[in-house]
């Protein structure tokens, strides 16, 4: 008898999870109807947030778009009709994200490679010869400065013999210098009088011919020099920052910094615009209090300093910093208020367009 | 979870804060792309007018407040901004036409243009005692900001490169129509990848730009074998999607095809230059066809999920998990059955 009861209970158990089973499973309930597949209304659709290191969780589907699951059963492609403001919905959240942190203190993280490495020189592979190959001229960084000597490698899977390379000013395609090495590699002295923009033109010699190949990068005499960067201030919301530069010629500079934890962590993208004299100057950059976080031991890295473009047809200009890294010590966030970013009109009215846009 | 609410609020007080302009207050200003003609026609700026207006004169022509030309065999920092460029922001600026917002609409090369433009034009504008233009955001159709690898080949050849190799130099004079020389280059030598990327690289004011993007070729695909992973037949994806670093890329999405198939694409883009954001993707769509009045088939959304500066993922949610599981999914949208990808796009504004 208590056997019974007890076989009993586990089919009936079973009976109730098996049930369970039937009503959450999502699809296949063969007895619901299916949707035509070229219906066009878009399925309601909800956003989500979720972290980038777990795997989302997705909401129960709507009536509809469970429909439209079901009728893969019998049809391998289905077309699921989108609403686009929808999608402007998306990037109207991810611009806000933006406009949470002031400009001029962008949080970074380690893919940020654009601001990590701003003067990464980008090589194309190009074919060579009979097309079978490929090729690519590369340098050490897009922008070399005076005195430091410029570096061509070519890369190839064809074995190098030597390489001839002439250096052309680019506007006037008047041959700079020329030179010719063994392998693959060659290494030229710069010049102070060498324009900007130069064109290294590399003739290849591989086992089984020749071909020719380029690549363009800049050469500049500093405009100005980082000096120092002072002991960090807390003011309000940010934690000032006040690097000295030597100024070679005035101008509209753009000072830009990373700030890195000491253990090597990329903080935020520190950036500073203002008008400088020539001379010793001083420019504030600025931690706001959204990117710090606690009480850490800083750095700045990265320097990049340009003297912009004041009118049309003014190059921009760069300057150096001496250093790779200039220790800040440590910054204690709680010496700084907590006020939100307030994004400028500007700011706000691109905001408004994209909500406008998700809310046609 | 203290930066997501700070935003979310953030983004509702906005919506409910101050005056909401129509989409209609806003001034559309074309900016065209490259114009290989011109390298051998070296238009002077009557013809180059002439040239801009006929490069848009399909669809959004009509449709527009204002044009900035600008003639193909120059180079961007120099006269295209001296002699093109300046006039046209200095007269917006005199008229005010950008006042109620400007909306940047631009092809191929005319986005890098308009980059080199958004970084520099406050500076001009404010040193000539002039206001600067308010740029609400631009509409990036095959944008070329990250160069194009044409660009590098054409150059090369132009140097005398490319000579045992009569299939590279076929493709790049069916792009320019000629065999370039190296006095006539013009601005070849701003979409070179490496010069691209280097050019007003990271602008200060966070102007939106939305990319539409292609992956059909005008060039029954001869020039593709020289473009890294899928492209239009003039740039490669890492360029019109505005992808943080060049790269082979399959798509401007890592979870949709180009052809809106919902699968997991490894060689999606992920990484973006600050403040791009790829909106839609046709796979039917050329280079050209891009902006021209033709149906070429249903285009997909890109921004399917977007990626947030504290590490979150925003992401749009039609259907659970099945969805991944079962059979071929594809999403395509609304209305692009019938509608060309620029009729989709004017009707947002």
């Amino acid at each position: 008898m208590k056997k019974k009861k007890m076989i009993t209970a586990v089919l009936f158990g079973t009976a109730v999870v098996l049930l369970a089973i039937y009503h959450v499973w999502p699809i296949q309930h063969p007895h619901t109807a299916s949707d035509p597949v070229a219906a066009r209304q878009a399925p309601a659709v909800k956003t989500q947030v979720v972290p980038m290191t777990t795997q989302p969780e997705f909401v129960k589907p709507d009536p509809q778009t469970q429909n439209i699951n079901e009728a893969v059963a019998e049809q391998k492609e289905i077309s699921l009709p989108v609403d686009l403001a929808e999608q402007f919905t998306l990037i109207s959240r991810a611009y806000a994200a933006e406009l949470a942190y002031p400009s001029y203190a962008r949080p970074l993280s380690a893919q940020d490679t654009q601001w990590l490495e701003p003067n990464r020189y980008v090589a194309v592979q190009a074919p060579v010869m009979d097309g079978h190959h490929t090729a690519s001229l590369s340098l050490d960084s897009f922008r070399h400065f005076y005195p430091d000597p410029v570096s061509l490698t070519v890369q190839s899977r064809l074995p190098v013999e030597s390489i001839s390379v002439a250096l052309i000013d680019v506007n006037t395609h008047q041959t700079l210098t020329a030179e010719q090495s063994p392998g693959n590699q060659i290494v030229f002295a710069p010049d102070e009088s060498w324009p900007s923009e130069i064109r290294a033109k590399a003739t290849i010699h591989f086992a089984t011919g020749s071909d020719i190949l380029t690549a363009d990068f800049r050469y500049y005499v500093p405009v100005a020099e980082v000096v120092s960067v002072a002991k960090p201030v807390p003011e309000g919301a940010d934690m000032n920052i006040p690097v000295t530069l030597s100024v070679k010629r005035e101008g509209i500079y753009r000072v830009r910094a990373n700030l890195y934890t000491q253990n090597g962590k990329p903080v935020a993208v520190l950036t500073a615009r203002q008008k400088l004299s020539a001379g010793e100057q001083t420019v504030t950059l600025k931690a706001h209090h959204s990117v710090l976080s606690g009480r850490d031991d800083y750095e700045l890295r990265t320097f990049q300093i340009e003297k912009m473009s004041g009118f049309p047809g003014e190059d921009t200009e760069y300057g150096i910093s001496p250093k790779s890294l200039w220790p800040l010590g440590t910054l204690e966030v709680s010496l700084l208020s907590d006020e939100p970013y307030i994004p400028t009109a500007e700011e706000q009215q691109r905001m408004q367009f994209l909500q406008s846009a998700a809310s046609d | 979870m203290k930066t997501l609410l700070t935003y979310l609020t953030f983004a509702s007080l906005l919506a409910a804060g101050s005056a909401q302009a129509t989409m209609s207050d806003y001034k559309l200003v074309l900016v065209h792309g490259f114009q290989p003609g011109q390298l051998q026609s070296k238009p002077d700026s009557e013809q180059v007018n002439l040239d801009g207006a006929s490069y848009w004169q399909d669809y959004w022509q009509s449709r527009a407040d204002a044009r900035i030309d600008w003639p193909s065999q120059e180079r961007i920092t120099g006269k295209i901004a001296t002699d093109y460029v300046w006039p046209k922001l200095k007269a917006f600026s005199e008229q005010g036409l950008c006042q109620p917002g400007c909306v940047f609409v631009t092809h191929s090369t005319g986005d890098l243009v308009t980059r080199y433009l958004i970084d520099n034009q406050a500076n001009w504008l404010e040193n000539a005692g002039l206001e600067p233009l308010n740029i609400v955001a631009t509409f990036d159709f095959a944008g070329a900001g990250g160069g194009s690898e044409l660009g590098d080949i054409a150059v090369n050849v132009a140097e005398g490169g490319g000579t045992w190799n009569s299939m590279l130099k076929y493709a790049v004079s069916l792009w320019l129509g000629e065999t370039p020389s190296s006095n006539n280059t013009g601005v070849l030598n701003d979409l070179r990848v490496a010069n691209a990327r280097q050019l007003a690289a990271l602008p200060d004011s966070r102007v939106p730009r939305i990319r539409f993007t292609g992956d059909s070729s005008d060039y029954l695909g001869v020039t593709s074998g020289y473009l890294p992973g899928n492209d239009d037949g003039v740039v490669a994806s890492h360029s019109s999607c505005g992808a943080s670093h060049a790269g082979d890329f399959s798509s401007c999405s890592v979870n949709v095809a180009y052809n809106g198939k919902l699968a997991s694409q490894s060689r999606g883009v992920s990484q973006f230059m600050p403040y791009h954001y790829p909106l839609l993707m046709g796979e039917g769509y050329s280079h050209s066809g891009l902006i021209n009045n033709q149906h070429e088939g249903q285009v997909t959304t890109a921004a399917e999920q977007v990626s947030l500066l504290d590490g979150k993922v925003v992401r749009v949610q039609s259907t659970d998990e099945w969805y991944w599981l079962n059979g071929a999914y594809y999403r395509y949208v609304d209305g692009s059955d019938t509608l060309t990808m620029s009729e989709i796009v004017h009707s947002f504004l």
